[in-house]
């Protein structure tokens, strides 16, 4: 086991597993919330066929730290920075060539939610709760979450959910498609792995990436497209 | 409004209770209506949350999130017996809660 940043990376079998392990509520106090370096150097030494994120405790993250936005609120540039490297990570996890999901408990708030739109599944258990509470605090969601979503719940489910800063169940999420599956019986870690052990453990490395590459080559965010609002956003907020 | 009896308070006290027992880790009988389930049991919001889903679940209630996100804004919402409180007046107003004077809150 690693820790990296604000997570801890393992394996079980030919699945690595990060885990965001930050407190209780696992706060995003950092957008970097694992090294990419280390993470990429970890699913690479043991070849990998997918990667599980899930949260320490009883939560999936409850979001950024709201007071390491208030601190750079005065420097945004520094905010912008953190930001830009969040999103590099994200965007490094949702064109891994290999089976990515999360795994998730109680809040998937702001940030949080975020990381689980970068996987290609995600599993819930039936109390988790979903939100991008950003614009009630005068901001957006900074890493590329809104076209994560758009993607996945359709443009007039995304603006509202994210505009409205509204909290849905994961039966609504289950209905809207934001998640994938919900877990009732079992605990949902335990689950996400089975489900992406069944997935691979019959094909090799080679077959899966091809065909993750070939979808992830379909389907790809901008990148950096929502920097510029973010930042005016943020020089708002400024005044 | 949905008229509340005395056997369905007792249910209700008795599922926070059972709640928050189990999900804080502590023996129920160390409970008391003045116990913070913030400050003393490591508890937090969501888990009311929660277990308005539950409730909402049991007796087939009608309640939006937000409607209960206002209400936590203008009363307090921490010690057992406020949250037993809380949820008397959700089984009888639903959303309509938000209008509801809370006595002594």
């Amino acid at each position: 086991m690693i820790r990296s940043s604000i997570s801890e990376i393992d394996s079980q079998g030919d699945i690595c597993i990060l885990q965001i392990s930050n407190g209780k509520k696992n706060k995003i106090t950092v957008p970097e919330f694992v090294e990419i370096n280390e993470l990429d150097n970890f699913i690479k030494t043991h070849n990998s066929k997918g990667l599980v994120i899930t949260g320490n405790d009883r939560n999936f993250s409850d979001g950024a730290d709201v007071s390491m936005i208030d601190s750079c609120i005065s420097n945004p540039e520094e905010l912008t920075e953190k930001l830009r490297k969040g999103k590099e990570l994200l965007y490094y996890i949702e064109n891994l060539p290999i089976i990515t999901a999360a795994a998730i408990n109680g809040a998937c708030f702001g940030a949080g939610l975020e990381i689980a739109l970068s996987c290609q599944f995600r599993f819930s258990k039936s109390n988790a709760f979903f939100a991008f509470p950003e614009v009630s605090r005068g901001i957006i969601p900074g890493m590329s979450g809104v076209e994560r979503l758009t993607r996945l719940i359709g443009k007039s489910s995304a603006v509202k959910m994210a505009l409205s800063g509204e909290m849905i169940t994961a039966q609504q999420a289950f209905d809207s498609g934001l998640i994938d599956e919900i877990v009732t019986d079992t605990s949902v870690l335990d689950s996400c792995l089975n489900f992406v052990n069944d997935l691979t453990e019959s094909r090799s490395l080679g077959q899966i990436k091809s065909i993750v590459m070939t979808a992830n080559n379909s389907v790809t965010v901008n990148k950096f497209s929502d920097m510029d609002y973010f930042e005016q956003v943020l020089s708002d907020k400024k005044v | 409004m949905n008229v509340i009896t005395d056997e369905i308070k007792v249910e209700l006290k008795d599922m926070i209770y059972d709640f928050f027992a189990d999900e804080c880790e502590v023996d129920i009988k160390d409970l008391k209506p003045e116990t913070n389930i913030i400050e003393e049991l490591d508890g937090d919001s969501l888990m009311v949350i929660e277990l308005i889903e539950n409730v909402k679940k049991k007796y087939s209630l009608e309640l939006k999130l937000q409607t209960i996100g206002k209400y936590m804004l203008k009363n307090s919402v921490e010690t057992l017996s406020e949250i037993v409180n809380l949820f008397n007046l959700i089984y009888q107003y639903g959303d309509d809660i938000i209008n509801v004077e809370v006595c002594g809150a």
